[in-house]
């Protein structure tokens, strides 16, 4: 007996999540409908309200409720430094170390030609022209210590050259394989004071 | 549960449910295989890709289970050797299916690395040695000193290449010279002729096996025309 629409239509909805498969869908769907609904409508009102109200930061792409995020619209922040992170969870555990006062970039993802993302899929193209028109002294690229966090600040290093701009990498610390978010704040707080040029 | 140690290079990996990855690597002995590798906490990070590794595999069929690696001795590739080395894993996933041991290509793609570890500015020589050693592979290498109906090439005429059966006769004012196609035969790529006559055509020759989508790695060489882009 196939389920009814409905259901299986969000059991398909739920598998866009990272992580789960088919089953793992199915028993949240179950879990939601059978034991709690209450929380269900919750989780609905919850995914609508964040859906309409957190979009991209003009300036940096983070994940913000304003059209300008708290950290590009704060005076106190260094304007001469800038940040290049692949997510806005990378972005939050810098700062999380408390050792960074500039600005960021969020490019959400890593280039990688083998699965197709390209520097126009990152926004790279909007980042130089954003760095023609306002200037920094130091560009820090803070992606992962993989094949593509490598490969998109070796690109990037490549792409701000005419810009005359220092590039500088994190890189002591991090593991080799090493995802940001996953390291812990000590480690990545020494990884800032101990960026090298690229 | 003791089983041998694959020497395999990791070409590609992507994140698989909540901590895990999909591998996909380059064994020694049995070609591409696709292998998933638990990272839950306290479990390593599995080696970059260009890394040589021994790997404890268990399982068969299409997604074995990766329970174990050492790395071996070799640094990741950085700056522009790196997109010269994801340009060889790309025409790797793209022409060779899984589970289809090749005979020579884990020998082939380890002298690559190292030649551009040691060499980067060597890069478009390297790229062209792989991919005539991938044709050879697929078996779709042809002779660079006759032409398909078994004449010694001469260096004065002219050859195009055809798919299935090698290098004929060109049309007057077409096509490559003999001399040049004779000295590609040699192995010398000494000058930008050579290598752009060598760049298109191996890409005519992998052309069908690539199914005429272009590799996106391509536009990240250090010469952008310098693959099949
Ligand atoms: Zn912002």
């Amino acid at each position: 007996m196939p389920y009814p629409a409905p259901l299986e239509a969000l059991i398909e909805q739920l598998r866009v999540l990272p992580g789960v498969g088919r089953r793992s869908a199915q028993r949240m769907a179950f879990q939601l409908l059978e034991r709690d609904r209450p929380q269900a409508q919750a989780l609905a009102e919850g995914l609508l309200n964040a859906l309409e109200k957190i979009s991209n930061c003009e300036q940096c792409q983070t994940l913000t409720e304003e059209t300008v995020c708290e950290i590009c619209s704060d005076p106190g922040r260094d304007s001469t430094a800038l940040c290049i992170v692949a997510s806005p969870t990378d972005q939050w555990a810098l700062e999380a170390t408390g050792t960074y006062r500039g600005r960021y970039f969020v490019l959400h993802g890593q280039l990688s030609p083998i699965d197709g993302v390209t520097p126009e899929d990152l926004a790279i193209p909007a980042l130089v022209e954003r760095l023609q028109h306002h200037p920094v002294e130091e560009v820090i690229v803070a992606t992962n210590a993989t094949v593509e966090g490598e490969a998109t600040a070796h690109y990037l290093a490549e792409a701000l050259r005419p810009l005359g701009v220092r590039v500088t990498r994190l890189a002591q610390g991090v593991p080799l394989g090493g995802e940001l978010e996953l390291v812990d704040g000590g480690t990545l707080g020494r990884a800032f004071a101990g960026r090298t040029a690229l | 549960m003791a089983s041998p140690w694959t020497p395999a290079y990791v070409l590609h990996q992507r994140p698989f449910r909540d901590q895990s990855v999909v591998l996909e690597l380059l064994t020694q002995d049995g070609g591409r295989l696709g292998a998933v590798y638990h990272r839950g906490r306290g479990r390593k990070a599995p080696p970059l890709a260009f890394v040589p590794g021994e790997w404890q595999l268990a399982g068969r069929g299409d997604l074995r289970t990766a329970y174990d690696f050492q790395s071996g001795p070799g640094q990741p590739l950085t700056g522009q050797a790196l997109f010269a080395g994801l340009y060889l894993n790309e025409l790797l996933l793209r022409l060779f299916p899984r589970e289809a041991p090749v005979e020579g290509l884990f020998e082939a793609y380890g002298e690559a690395l190292d030649a551009l570890r040691l060499a980067p500015l060597a890069e478009p020589v390297v790229l062209r040695r792989f991919e005539w050693a991938c044709l050879e592979a697929l078996g779709l290498a042809f002779s660079l000193t006759e032409d398909g109906g078994g004449q010694a090439l001469r260096p004065g005429d002219a050859y195009r290449f055809e798919p299935g059966v090698g290098l004929l006769a060109a049309a007057p004012g077409q096509g490559w010279a003999g001399a040049e196609l004779l000295a590609l035969a040699e192995g010398d790529f000494s000058t930008p002729a050579l290598r752009h006559l060598a760049r298109a055509l191996f890409a005519a020759a992998l052309a069908p096996a690539l199914g005429g989508r272009p590799l996106q790695g391509a536009r990240f060489l250090s010469d952008p025309d310098g693959g099949l882009g």
